[in-house]
């Protein structure tokens, strides 16, 4: 008999803890199908050059997607842009959707590009209630293209506003709520801008509606010692499992999801942080956590 | 949180001076002080006005110029990795400064447009096609095409053609054949396909000659496949790309290579084995 699976955060099923594919992994878990519940994968890598499709690396996801669940985690929708939202890039990333049938599709909460140039960088924006109606309603746009709900992510920051007028958190969740979206919360990136920034990374969590976290992120980042760098090149710092364990306790067994993108380890080393991940959950509630069955 | 004292900016021109300070070749401290770079100062964009530094949050541990400079200092460096990733042959031949340099150079004259960075070297073989590098390594040019026709290729659908073996015997003159879309098709003057596989096989070959080379790209059913042809082959695989009726190529090809009607056949039929003929159209 199948375990009962979690009650889903956001409506979205209960995975467990999932990884990012990566191209170094593709031919490992190709051949070895390893046991993970589900890959993140990022939906601008699939799409092809200037129109095209996605070539082989869409052949290789299309092969991975048979046999395991696959969300799409795009970097370029540039939600918090002045410019247009790009119709080009949403009906190429709505193709990429009919085509996977992801478990999901998410995103960053910042802009990434103006006047037509794309910095390709996940760019703050000012925490004000004008900036919250402006993303909302390009939300709104996007999720009526795609005919679903997204996710938008909290990112990593290095500078904020003189100008704003809300906490990054109370921001979050104006634009989640006005937007009717759902939270992926990075947790690696709460405790990268908290320590940035000099807030509580707590007081973020806590300010966070669990109701809309559908989605958590675990990464690595680099210490450069005046300021924290998000640098996905390294395992997960002891401040940030402590920081996952309580945000296990204030929104349970969400999907989380371990993202690794530069000097990427072997596979079982990657798979070892899920499994670490796995524990923690276990561990702070208390009883084993359902993940999705995968057949090995 | 308090209500701001400050008069907010509009977004668009917070933005723009984002943009510009994060994307200006001179740094972020050079760019704020005005001065003049190393690269033409034609190329440099001048300051939007009003300057938006001071919307920008100092601490006691990083100033705000410290905290834009993360992101210049990620803009370069994440958009330098994308191009020696597609072009790896020019990153090696060049060396890591003065690849940073030719890239650093191209990225003024070519910011990324494109929500994906695999576009974003759509331009790099014409542009290095107009360095001074080009005395110092000549092959260059056609080195970063060939690099380019392989990124191409290995990001093209393959195609899903039509059976050719539903063609009658009386129908193959006029029809035509489809050519797989990870097909590319390019000439170079100096022989790179050989030298750009001794570069990916990370063994530093010598410099390639100048001989013309007529080459050949597809995507088989794992990677990309680089073959040098024969002209005549060449030109055969590229007016069957542009739609000319096969028995027209066939003619055309035996005129030029003075080969036989076996050989052409054994050419053919090793292009189908291979995958580069996806598909076929039948005259109405």
């Amino acid at each position: 008999m199948a375990p009962r699976l979690e009650s889903p955060a956001f409506g979205l099923p209960h995975l467990g803890v999932g990884i990012g594919l990566r191209p170094r992994h593709y031919r490992d878990v190709l051949t070895t199908r390893p046991v993970v519940p589900w890959f993140e994968v990022i939906s601008e890598n699939f799409m092809g050059t200037r129109g095209g499709e996605g070539g082989r690396p869409l052949e290789i996801l299309e092969q991975v997607r048979e046999n395991y669940p696959v969300v799409l985690h795009g970097v370029s929708l540039n939600i918090g842009s002045t410019d247009p939202i790009r119709l080009d890039y949403l009906s190429r990333l709505k193709w990429l959707v009919r085509r996977i049938e992801p478990a999901w599709v998410s995103d960053h909460l910042c802009w990434t590009g103006v006047d037509g140039e794309n910095l390709h960088d996940l760019l703050p924006l000012p925490y004000s209630s004008k900036v919250v109606r402006h993303v909302a309603e390009r939300v709104a746009q996007v999720q009526d293209v795609l005919g679903r709900q997204i996710l938008l992510e909290n990112v990593s920051s290095y500078l904020t506003f003189m100008h704003s007028e809300m906490t990054e958190w109370e921001f979050l969740s104006e634009v989640a709520r006005c937007a009717d979206c759902g939270i992926l919360l990075d947790v690696n990136n709460v405790y990268v801008s908290a320590t940035n920034h000099q807030f509580d990374a707590r007081e973020y969590l806590n300010g966070v509606p669990a109701s809309r976290v559908g989605q958590l992120h675990l990464a690595g980042h680099d210490d450069g010692g005046a300021l924290l760098v998000d640098t996905h090149d390294r395992p997960v710092s002891r401040q940030v499992w402590e920081l996952y364990e309580y945000a296990i306790e204030r929104f349970g067994p969400v999907n989380t999801l371990i993202e690794w993108d530069d000097k990427l380890p072997s596979l079982p080393k990657l798979l070892e942080e899920a499994a670490r991940a796995r524990r923690i959950q276990e561990s702070v509630l208390g009883r084993a956590v359902p993940q999705r069955a995968v057949a090995g | 949180m308090d209500a701001p004292s400050l008069n907010a900016p509009s977004l668009a021109d917070l933005q723009r001076w984002l943009r510009w300070i994060i994307t200006d070749p001179r740094g972020v401290d050079a760019a704020l002080a005005g001065q003049a770079g190393e690269v033409d100062a034609g190329w440099i964009e001048s300051e939007p006005k009003p300057r938006q530094l001071g919307m920008v949050v100092a601490t006691p541990t990083a100033s705000s110029v410290a905290r834009v400079g993360i992101y210049a200092s990620g803009y370069f460096w994440r958009l330098h990795d994308a191009l020696a990733a597609d072009f790896p042959g020019v990153r090696e031949i060049l060396g890591a400064g003065r690849f940073q340099r030719l890239a650093a150079e191209y990225l003024i004259k070519h910011p990324s447009r494109s929500p994906n960075l695999a576009d974003l070297g759509f331009s790099f073989s014409r542009f290095s096609l107009d360095r001074e590098l080009r005395e110092e390594f000549p092959f260059l040019p056609d080195l970063a095409s060939l690099e380019w026709s392989i990124h191409l290729s290995l990001l093209a659908p393959r195609g899903r053609g039509s059976a050719l073996t539903s063609v009658g015997a009386g129908d193959w003159s006029s029809a035509r054949l489809r050519l797989d879309p990870t097909v590319r098709l390019l000439t170079t003057e100096w022989a790179v396909a050989s030298f750009w596989r001794r570069i990916f096989a990370k063994s530093r070959p010598a410099a390639p000659q100048r001989r013309r080379q007529w080459l050949l790209v597809y995507r088989d059913d794992v990677w990309v496949q680089v073959k040098a042809v024969t002209r005549p082959q060449w030109s055969a695989l590229l007016r069957l790309q542009q739609g000319c009726p096969l028995g027209w190529v066939c003619e055309q090809l035996a005129a030029e290579s003075r080969g036989s009607h076996l050989r052409i056949r054994e050419w053919f039929r090793r292009w189908i084995s291979s995958g580069l003929i996806s598909g076929v159209e039948l005259a109405a």
